[in-house]
């Protein structure tokens, strides 16, 4: 066991590293009567007819994505359906995991989203773009920002506003803070699951530390109430922009011996290696983005297209286990750290040099529609949005923690109990985003 | 490098602050939860940051074991219920159940993270047991002096 460990630690095979993939369907909804829907070729939106989608595997699971993932049904002696969830203590969050197993081994289950569902995208309707923005915020706390940047993205895209580079370098920084905290939160758990304490606590240590430097950034734990469409609602300052490269390199510096002793902790990898393998083919076929998808080894980020991310180094690792997803997302803090530190050098550099103009953005009686999309730390976020007369008359959320709970769902089987907290966390999904 | 946890895990000094206070309302449990208090948490909807903020809470700068606090694994062996709302309407019965599985006497705590409402308002529900409510969440600091204040300390 312990000479494959060393081989996951450091296998960089890159399986696919073209700008285009498979078409991946992203979301199914309705406008103007005709049913259509969200595709994404690895660099494109396509929003096509719906009728072409349907012998996609993931396309059931998109039409009742309200409900419940998978219908799994075992029988057989001994056989019994065991009900994790609303209310347990390890998984805060409601939801439910219905396991079938004769014991140890998992032989199937199904994942019941609904206990988290709040309509948001029903009570979104109506409302004028800038009134719709904390409520989307509000669909998972933990990628508030993101959320945000994709809704924005759209109304953008729709009034045709282009962002100065002053602003997207803000914006940039409040997702590369989001991520970090995210993957600092996956790390933690992991630790947990498997009893390290020591490595736990220093994690969390991080992890707490992060969610300062947010509030340092933004006012805000979470980094709400910062983003706008065209503009941020305020500007940190030159002084608050160093205070969080100064923390953000003291992190940096501790992670990575932590980071360091930890692919030297036989015990701790062995918990995580070979656990809940994703294949490319299979991650194609069901939609999955972000961290899963680039720890099976395919060189897949939604930044690489973006002109203000130069140089984007995308970690990517094969195996496509627990372990491979935790080694991205390490590897990802610190490549958010470097991105943070040169937007924080380019915003001192160019502030006064370029013209510092904020859009002016009337979209009363704006009719239009478009997708707006962006790189969460689970993975993409695509919000498609209409709007008539200012007011949002139709819009669709694809979030990834919705393809990541069908991922541990197929997944798991085959995997014994111990392994439960090892899958479900390293996917990095959330209910409340799932069920929105 | 010697890569053993323990003497890495022994030289950090993480803890910080040594008392919280606040100035919510809190109504103590005459005579008894002041040394220990174990605490159950239920989600009842709210977007995912106050479960992240359950998770802050036990971060080493906190350390809330220091002060007799511990998280149950379930409601049978708890003192204080904290509910993060608001609350979706699938959650509602789950929470009543919960509710019903505490032993007496018991208290509850809830938490509602700020002005947006995207659920339904569960306060005639737990307001026998309501020991404080914190309306606008800012930070673990809240939770913690929260807690202390129950516990008289």
């Amino acid at each position: 066991m312990s000479e494959q460990l060393n081989i996951t630690a450091l296998n960089n095979d890159v399986i696919s590293s073209s700008n285009k993939n498979p078409e991946r369907l992203l979301g199914i909804f309705n406008t103007a009567g005709e049913s259509k829907c969200i595709l994404f070729d690895g660099k494109n939106f396509i929003i096509d007819c719906h009728d072409k989608v349907k012998s996609y595997p993931i396309y059931d699971i998109i039409k009742n994505r309200n409900s419940v993932i998978g219908k799994s049904e075992f029988f057989g002696e001994g056989v019994f359906v065991f009900r994790y969830g609303p209310v347990t203590s390890w998984l805060v969050e409601p939801g439910v995991f219905h396991i079938y197993t004769y014991g140890e081994r998992i032989l199937g289950m199904n994942i019941d989203v609904s206990y988290k569902s709040r309509n948001i995208e029903q009570r979104l309707l109506g409302l004028n773009p800038t009134e719709a923005i904390p409520l989307v915020e509000n669909i998972c706390g933990n990628f508030s920002f993101s959320h945000s940047l994709a809704f924005t993205n759209s109304i953008e895209n729709i009034l045709g506003i282009e962002l100065n580079p002053i602003i997207k370098s803000y914006k940039i920084i409040g997702l590369e803070l989001e991520r970090i905290y995210n993957h600092l939160y996956v790390f933690s758990q992991l630790a947990n699951a498997a009893a390290q304490k020591v490595l736990t606590s220093q994690i969390q240590f991080l992890f707490e530390e992060s969610l300062r430097t947010n509030f340092i950034f933004s006012q805000f734990r979470y980094l709400k109430k910062l983003n706008n469409i065209g503009k941020l609602n305020f500007y940190p300052d030159k002084k608050t922009l160093n205070t969080i490269k100064e923390r953000l390199n003291k992190l940096d510096s501790v992670l990575k011996n932590l980071y360091e002793r930890t692919l030297d902790s036989k015990n701790f990898l062995d918990r995580l290696h070979a656990t809940s393998i994703i294949s490319p083919e299979y991650a194609l076929q069901n939609s999955l983005s972000g961290p899963t998808l680039r720890a099976c080894g395919i060189k897949e980020d939604l930044r690489q297209h973006d002109k203000f991310y130069e140089d984007l180094n995308i970690p990517t690792i094969s195996f496509g286990d627990s372990l491979a997803r935790l080694e991205v997302r390490v590897e990802e803090i610190f490549e958010s750290i470097k991105i943070i530190n040169d937007k924080i050098d380019f915003v001192d550099k160019v502030k006064g040099l370029v013209p510092f103009e904020e859009p002016n953005v009337p979209f009363e009686n704006i009719t239009g529609s478009s997708i707006g999309a962006v790189e969460s730390p689970s993975g993409i976020i695509a919000d498609y949005v209409e709007l008539e007369n200012g007011k949002i008359k139709n819009i669709y959320i694809s979030t990834p923690s919705l393809f990541g709970f069908n991922a541990i769902k197929d997944s798991l089987p085959g995997m014994i109990f111990t392994d439960f907290p090892f899958s479900v966390d390293s996917f990095g999904s959330f209910f409340a985003d799932a069920a929105r | 490098m010697n890569n053993w946890w323990l003497p890495y895990g022994l030289k950090k000094r993480l803890t910080e602050k040594k008392d919280y206070k606040t100035d919510i309302d809190v109504k103590p449990i005459e005579g008894i939860f002041k040394t220990s208090l174990h605490i159950y948490i239920i989600d009842v909807g709210n977007s995912n940051e106050l479960c992240f903020e359950i998770k802050a809470l036990q971060t080493p700068q906190y350390n809330i074991h220091r002060f007799g606090i511990f998280f149950s694994d379930t409601p049978r062996h708890a003192d204080v219920l904290i509910v993060l709302g608001p609350a979706s309407e699938k959650m509602i019965a789950p929470l009543q159940e919960t509710i019903n599985q505490m032993p007496k006497p018991f208290g509850i705590i809830l938490i509602e993270s700020g002005e947006i409402n995207t659920g339904i308002d569960i306060k005639s529900l737990v307001k026998e047991n309501l020991l404080a409510e914190i309306n606008n969440y800012e930070n673990p600091e809240q939770i913690i002096a929260v807690l202390l204040k129950i516990m008289n300390k």
